[in-house]
């Protein structure tokens, strides 16, 4: 079956390779340097409006854990750790180490 | 920036030519241009910046006690409580050209030990050269700093929780850089040519800019601890060998992990600027999704 509307993502991927490919190049400098910046913001949209963000309501509560100190550390560690690596798989995978890609 | 400016602010210009922004945005502007001064061109930089408290006074003072501290600085050519203009050196300042450019391969091996070096020497400036340098108690300030943002970051209070847990005894304040790693630095083939970017100076732990040289965020991606580019050995022997002190690596350790945990607050804090509406920018905006990277870097340090 042929898709003939694009999604969100896929408008935005159409809008990162744009200045990518006809933005970047074409300039130099600071303007060069924020094509690449807002390509890059493009790029975490896309992931973003595929994979979503990982659920962070209990944020606040853990916070207030953590100064209180009644958490262990361990199990603190590990949940507060997955629920940033998701973060990261949407704003910059590469930041990740590779176990955690 | 008019040309008519330019020719205010520089002493003796008849003509200025090549006026380029170079960097903007933040509470600094640099802006390169070449100016005819008694018939010769000079190359010249503008940083120009907000008057009052942070004013550009302090950050001549600083480029000044440094230079005399034997620290590379360039020449100061003009200044008032909102600009400095300087000569302009020649060299590269973008951190991921110096770590991965061929022409900078047999510099990047001694450039640890150079810095440490470079930072004893600033370290030995006297307090009283420059006036007004802020001290506080850092840890306190950050606390402060990210508690006054409304996402909650369960990453960054580990880290300060950590930080209250392991702080180290006080040590005699220093003058400290307090920015000092790739970017701010330029380097040329032969190594560093001028330490810039005096903004954020204040008096503290000389400890506090070695280990915030080894940040996770200044190593731009490169393997080695120290600014991408080479071992803590190296810069703490380039450190003691100036400045007669023995470094203690878990202080240093202390202070890479504040250096982390202050610049997830310090993204936040560069976010509101956009978001507030009072500058409005997409590389501000951009910086704000940078504090995952400042966790995940928080949690890699305090791995159990």
């Amino acid at each position: 079956m042929r898709h003939g509307i694009p999604s969100s993502a896929e408008l935005a991927g159409a809008v990162r390779e744009f200045l990518e490919q006809e933005v970047m190049p074409a300039t130099e400098g600071r303007l060069s340097f924020h094509a690449r910046v807002a390509a890059n913001v493009l790029g975490q949209l896309e992931r973003e409006l595929h994979n979503g963000l990982p659920d962070t309501t209990g944020d606040a509560e853990m916070c207030t854990a953590i100064r209180a100190g009644s958490v262990d550390f361990a199990q603190a560690y590990d949940a507060i750790r997955q629920t940033v690596v998701a973060k990261l798989r949407i704003s910059n995978p590469r930041h990740l180490l590779p176990e955690d890609r | 920036m008019q040309c008519e400016r330019l020719l205010e602010l520089v002493p003796g210009a008849a003509e200025v030519r090549g006026v380029e922004q170079l960097t903007g945005g933040a509470s600094r502007e640099t802006w390169s241009f070449d100016a005819l001064i008694d018939g010769a061109w000079w190359p010249l930089v503008l940083r120009s910046g907000r008057s009052g408290r942070g004013s550009m006074t302090v950050e001549a003072l600083a480029f000044e006690a440094a230079a005399r501290a034997g620290v590379p600085e360039p020449r100061i050519v003009a200044r008032g409580d909102s600009f400095l203009v300087m000569e302009r050196i020649e060299g590269e300042t973008i951190a991921r050209r110096i770590l991965r450019e061929e022409r900078f391969a047999a510099v990047r091996p001694r450039l640890a030990e150079q810095c440490g070096e470079l930072l004893a020497r600033i370290h030995s400036i006297s307090p009283a050269e420059i006036r007004d340098l802020e001290a506080g108690d850092p840890l306190t300030e950050t606390a402060a700093m990210i508690h006054s943002f409304a996402e909650p970051s369960p990453a960054l209070e580990l880290g300060l929780a950590w930080l209250e847990h392991n702080r180290p005894e006080p040590e005699a304040e220093v003058v400290l850089h307090g920015d000092f790693r790739l970017g701010n630095l330029i380097i040329g083939e032969d190594g560093v040519r001028a330490v810039l970017d005096w903004e954020l100076v204040h008096r503290g732990d000389p400890s506090q800019d070695l280990g915030y040289l080894c940040v996770r965020a200044w190593r731009f991606g490169g393997e080695h601890p120290v600014g991408g580019f080479g071992s803590y050995e190296d810069l703490f022997r380039g450190y003691e060998r100036i400045s007669g002190r023995e470094v203690d690596p878990e202080r240093v350790r202390w202070w890479e992990v504040f250096g982390t945990v202050w610049w997830g607050g310090a993204c936040m804090q560069q976010a509101w600027r956009h978001l507030s509406g009072s500058e409005r920018s997409l590389e501000l905006a951009a910086i704000g999704r940078r504090v995952w990277e400042q966790e995940y870097d928080v949690l890699l340090a305090l791995a159990p």
